[in-house]
């Protein structure tokens, strides 16, 4: 008997489920795939790196101020107190990856066990979380984390817990619905096999499996999440001064970019656009794989 | 006779999700103390403090505040604005929404208009524009409002200065009030001047939002026009020696239904972009009330209209399901 | 000239991302006028692809690497996508397997049918409309029914509806792909009177089906098909009297008698797999008569009496 919960086992496994995937990276995706990740892990560099990439301080002014870019000592310029954007825009790397990592940690903490609860045990539980759930994700994604982040205040951690916030419905259903299919097919093989191990198996199969959707689900709502942070720090909400932000720094240079003084804006405002968009090829590529459309 | 039945069956259904929309507002504006210490912060002194929350209502216990709370909503009383003006919040809420209302449909038209088109070629041709058409639907969605409208703001607005920068018309041409909608309002006036004034202005704010939303847009009428396309009855319309172009139109009928579904999902999307849009373009709308009123800690204004949303976007959704029961012969009611 | 439909050399490949699929491989026959014929096999066997692949109806990753496809002198496989599109619908008129899902749910049927001939023919719309009606009758449908749409039909009815816009220009062929797998007994019986009675209208009709009684019973013609090619192909009546090749005795025997008490025998096995297909004669490892020569070459197409037939125990001149 022991035998047949083995075949179940090896049948649903990691390993055979990783091998089919990389035999399905043809074409566009890969350069999808390739160019996401060269764009992540570029910026993961830069975030790491930082004080080897600049001399300047992101929060001291200095007396240079509103210099043009692409000069050899202020590659993208400097603002209004004379700050290097460069800079800036480097030591914000930091500041968007750390509050972009915490906050899907929160997420998954909270949403996981919760869409394990939900999918396991079904029931009155699933249906009230479900709703609640539901209501959550239907909400505009902005004004939630508005809403929270007024509550908590200006600071990257609480910027963190609103967006985890906004995104915590996105992993509770995933979960969910991974558990409850495991369930399904589980169930019906397990019939033949033992009765009672069936609770022990399902534990243990769904988080393997789990792992390749929760990639999936993460670059996409990264991408997201990226512009929701950029969204919140540029309406005020997210991080105090001087910490460096891209979204706060584009709020900041506005008034200074309609005099001409363009690089201010411009320069933060991309960054945050060439993050989202790698996150989002990444994410692009893997999703078609698993929910392939011929 | 049947089809009403089903408007009040949909309607008493939403009434639940309604509830615990409010509720959740409530709570959240509730969550760490209260929402006017969470706002103000430091910037007043406890008395002033102490006297803005005994205005709000928020020292009564919590209970009587959501009872309170939720009968108010009901009868459609959001109470009374905190700040200066001190005028019932729903008036000001009325005062704004139509021009949220236009900007929204604006940019609704826009992304449609894109959507379809890109998402139809990328499903009918498939190959190399399919993959080019997924990255204009990843890039455009990522194009941050504040930066892209900000581009074309200083394209458009600053160095060919052919385009306005932002409010909703140009000083004076501003038309009488009948809607509030400036594009509906110039015409019943009959002023052409108006009317370009007002669609000059519309033009960069509807394309910058409707660009961004196109993205998601595209993705979903390529997944459904695929999915569409790889049923039989589409086979057998080639079967039949039907033209193309025919084929297509029968697809896109058969997709319209499931994507108007979706295109209510879209809607917190199309708001959320409508806050980011609204503050880029200094467009009078709901957005801009709300960063408005929260920098006047103007609590029970901020409350109304996150309710506002709220609810907006409930109610849509209510109107999407019954327009979808209507157009889907398939539903018995 | 009777000769209606010649297939020469037919190959049709699926490029799929676990392999080729030889779905057809090097399939020829042909079709005179008024004639019926049905392609008979297991599933897999590739005769709904070449069904499919006729008026070039084949969906990616399928193509026709090989072989012409002549309808009364045209060549299909060569024609430019406006020329085939032409002849669909006018020439050839196909008919799915299933009735629920190949009529368009947003269009009401008459319309449906209606569409095909101002398509095709320069008529108004009115007359289009009076004849759709009048075909509706004569598939056996209450022409008060135009206004219906498909989901409120039966099977059998829309199945009718189907062969009705299959048959509106009234064209040479008709393919029918399994037209009655998915409905009940009775009313398969009816649909394929209907059709039958196409053949004294003037048209020919191509039958697919794995139910070798029912295409028996109604053809002229039988093509026994097996892993993609054509194991045995002459008149119905003389396969069922004596059949050849150890495949189509195999699918005879399995066919249950109300009124006997013959021993039901299934063939043993499963379809083989078409990406790499068995060698030599395709069916060895199935074959009850198997001998040495059968695993190693493929077996030679040739005509006994007026039989076409694929088969190492005829081709040495051993008979059975």
């Amino acid at each position: 008997m022991d035998d047949d919960l083995k075949t179940i086992v090896v049948k649903h496994g990691l390993m055979s489920r990783l091998f089919s995937v990389i035999g399905r990276f043809t074409g566009w995706r890969t350069g999808f795939m390739i160019s996401g990740m060269i764009i992540i892990l570029m910026f993961v560099f830069i975030a790491i790196t930082a004080p080897l990439l600049t001399p300047f301080d992101p929060t001291k002014g200095s007396s240079d101020v509103l210099q043009p870019p692409f000069t050899y000592i202020h590659i993208f310029g400097t603002d209004n107190l004379g700050r290097d954007i460069f800079a800036r825009i480097v030591y914000g790397t930091r500041t968007i990856l750390s509050i972009l990592l915490l906050s899907t940690l929160i997420s998954i903490t909270i949403g996981m066990p919760l869409g394990l609860v939900s999918g396991f045990f079904s029931g009155v539980i699933d249906r009230i979380l479900s709703i609640v759930m539901d209501s959550i994700y239907a909400f505009p994604s902005l004004l939630l984390a508005i809403v929270i982040a007024l509550m908590l205040g200006p600071s990257p951690l609480n910027t963190a817990i609103s967006i985890a916030f906004v995104y915590i419905p996105t992993y509770y259903r995933m979960i969910r619905g991974q558990t409850l299919s495991i369930k399904a097919q589980l169930y019906i093989e397990a019939a033949i096999a033992s009765g009672t191990r069936t609770r022990k198996i399902l534990i243990k199969h769904i988080l393997p499996n789990l792992l390749p959707t929760l990639v999936v689900i993460f670059s996409l709502s990264a991408a997201d999440a990226i512009l929701t942070e950029a969204g919140l720090s540029y309406l005020g909400y997210s991080v105090t001064p001087p910490t460096p932000d891209w979204g706060y720094d584009l709020y900041v240079g506005r008034e200074y970019v309609l005099s001409g003084y363009w690089w201010l804006s411009f320069f933060p405002g991309l960054m945050v656009v060439l993050l989202s968009v790698g996150f989002a090829l990444v994410g692009e590529a893997l999703s078609d794989i698993y929910n392939p459309r011929r | 006779m049947k089809l009403w039945r089903y408007i009040v069956l949909r309607v008493i259904l939403v009434i639940p999700t309604l509830f615990i929309l409010l509720s959740i507002v409530f709570v959240f504006l509730r969550m760490i103390g209260d929402p006017i210490t969470a706002m103000v912060g430091m910037k007043a002194p406890p008395s002033v403090i102490a006297a803005m929350r005994e205005e709000a209502g928020l020292n009564k216990p919590l209970i009587q505040q959501y009872i309170d709370y939720i009968f108010n909503i009901l009868r459609g009383d959001f109470g009374i604005t905190m700040a200066v003006d001190h005028r019932p919040v729903i008036s000001v809420i009325m005062e704004r929404f139509p021009a949220t209302l236009e900007l929204t449909i604006a940019a609704f038209i826009v992304s449609v208009l894109i959507g379809l088109i890109t998402g139809t070629v990328a499903a009918w041709k498939r190959g190399a524009l399919d993959s080019t058409m997924r990255l204009y639907s990843i890039v455009a969605y990522a194009l941050f409002i504040p930066w892209f409208g900000l581009v074309l703001q200083l394209i458009f607005g600053v160095y060919l200065k052919i385009l306005p920068i932002g409010q909703m018309s140009d000083p004076g041409l501003a038309p009488p009030h009948y809607t509030g909608v400036y594009v509906i309002d110039s015409i019943i006036a009959g002023r052409m001047d108006m009317l370009v004034s007002s669609l000059k202005h519309l033009i960069l704010p509807s394309i910058t939002l409707g660009v961004v939303l196109s993205g998601a847009y595209t993705r979903l009428v390529r997944n459904n026009m695929i999915d569409v396309m790889s049923q039989d009855f589409v086979l057998a319309y080639f079967a039949r020696g039907i033209k193309d172009r025919k084929i297509l139109m029968h697809s896109l009928k058969n997709a319209f239904i499931p994507l108007i579904t979706m295109m209510g999902l879209q809607f917190a999307i199309l708001l959320t972009g409508a806050i980011l849009t609204e503050t880029t373009f200094s467009w009078p709308g709901l957005g801009t009330m709300i960063v408005e009123r929260i920098q006047y800690t103007d609590y029970t204004a901020v409350q109304g209209a996150i309710v506002f949303f709220a609810l907006f976007v409930a109610v849509t959704n209510v109107v999407i399901d019954i327009i979808y029961a209507i157009l889907d012969p398939r539903i018995s009611y | 000239m009777s000769e209606l439909l010649k297939i020469n050399n037919l190959k049709v490949y699926y490029f799929t991302l676990r392999g080729i699929v030889k779905a057809v491989d090097d399939v020829s026959l042909t079709l005179d006028k008024n004639e019926f014929i049905s392609i008979v096999g297991e599933s897999g066997s590739g005769k709904s692809t070449l069904a499919h692949a006729i008026p070039r109806l084949l969906r990616p990753p399928g193509k026709i690497v090989n072989g012409d496809i002549f309808l009364e002198n045209e060549n299909l496989t060569k024609m430019s996508d406006e020329d085939i599109r032409k002849v669909r619908g006018r020439k050839i008129g196909f008919v799915f397997q299933d009735p629920f899902t190949s009529l368009d749910p947003l269009v009401r049927i008459g319309d449906q049918i209606a569409e095909v001939f101002l398509e095709h023919e320069l008529i108004d719309k009115k007359e289009a409309k009076e004849k759709s009606m009048k075909l509706l009758e004569e598939v056996g449908i209450p022409s008060d029914r135009y206004e219906y749409y498909p989901h409120q039909l039966s099977g059998g009815q829309r199945q009718r509806v189907a062969i009705a816009i299959a048959i509106a220009l009234n064209p040479k062929l008709l393919i029918a792909d399994e037209p009655t797998t998915a409905l009940d007994v009775i009313v398969q019986d009816r649909i394929m009177d209907l059709m039958q009675s196409l053949i004294s209208k003037g048209m020919s009709v191509m039958l697919i089906t794995h139910d070798i009684a029912l295409a028996a019973e109604r053809s002229n013609k039988l093509a026994i098909m097996y892993a993609g090619e054509i194991v045995e192909f002459g008149a119905a009546e003389k396969i069922v009297e004596e059949s050849l090749h150890p495949y189509t005795s195999g699918l005879l025997s399995s066919v249950p008698d109300l009124w006997s008490d013959k021993e039901v025998k299934s063939i043993p096995g499963n379809p083989p797999d078409l990406i790499v297909p068995p060698s030599g004669c395709r069916f060895h490892p199935r074959c009850p008569f198997a001998m040495p020569i059968c695993r190693e070459k493929k077996p030679p197409r040739i005509n006994v009496n007026n039989r076409n037939i694929a088969c190492w125990l005829y081709s040495e001149g051993v008979t059975k």
